[in-house]
């Protein structure tokens, strides 16, 4: 059976065609923006590495996101059991966590927030954006440079 | 807004299963402690401040173009997830089923 696709239009990416099993789902929405509660995940780039959680609900609102541990390779973030309630995380091999990232003009000098990551249960595409308070992660690490300073070495 | 006086070891209630204990009041600082049901969430003002702002800043910023990510030449680490959805320039569709073990 087909499944029935939807469409949206939005300001970034054009008509975006999905289906609600594509869905990812935050039933508090994210952080400020109680919300923004559907989404749909888009690629950014070949690699995967660049994706965006588009929303349904607002269209005029995206978010890039990236895998944390790009920004720290030693990135850490505790789940505490009202989160993993929330999107009835149960095994912990389920659990995929991502920042959001600013993205400015200058792509190289984008950042992103480890502070606030996003727990997502990838078996039913449920999320939640955690409030990490005690930690040393900023809301604002440096992505590219690191990776910069690697490429020199490489390089060099 | 409600202003209560209250003492070191003493409470207030919110509701009928949230509690503030005030632990410790020192000169400039007051340690509370916080019972609450697990379904809701505690946190310093600030720091969800600071997320929300984050998130405002994250949601209004264009996203990058497709040739400038490719600039950045960023290596996959061993162990990042997989990418779960894909949009493919240029039809622009997601969730094709191309993700592994998606019947």
């Amino acid at each position: 059976m087909k499944k029935k696709t939807e469409r949206l239009t939005t300001p970034r990416f054009g008509e975006v065609v999905y289906t609600k099993g594509d869905l990812y789902r935050f039933p508090k929405g994210l952080v400020g923006l109680p919300s923004l509660q559907r989404f749909v995940m888009l690629t950014l780039d070949e690699s995967g590495i660049f994706r965006c959680l588009q929303s349904v609900d607002d269209p005029a609102h995206a978010f890039v996101v990236v895998d944390p541990i790009l920004a720290r390779a030693d990135y850490r973030v505790p789940i505490d059991a009202a989160a993993a309630e929330e999107i009835g995380l149960v095994d912990l091999a389920d659990a995929v966590v991502l920042a959001i990232a600013v993205v400015p003009e200058d792509v190289t000098r984008m950042t992103v927030n480890l502070r606030g990551p996003l727990l997502i249960n990838s078996r039913t595409k449920t999320g939640y954006q955690l409030v990490h308070s005690d930690t040393e992660y900023g809301v604002r690490e440096p992505l590219v440079e690191a990776l910069a300073s690697e490429e020199h070495e490489i390089h060099a | 807004m409600l202003v209560l006086t209250r003492k070191t070891n003493e409470k207030i209630m919110i509701g009928d299963d949230i509690e503030i204990l005030v632990v410790n009041v020192g000169e400039e600082k007051v340690q509370l402690g916080i019972t609450a049901p697990r379904s809701i969430p505690v946190h310093r003002r600030e720091v969800y401040d600071e997320i929300q702002r984050e998130n405002l800043l994250a949601s209004g910023s264009a996203v990058p173009s497709l040739d400038a990510l490719c600039g950045l030449k960023i290596a996959r680490p061993p162990g990042a997830p997989q990418p779960t959805g894909s949009m493919r320039a240029p039809e622009r569709r997601a969730g094709k089923g191309r993700r592994r073990g998606a019947a």
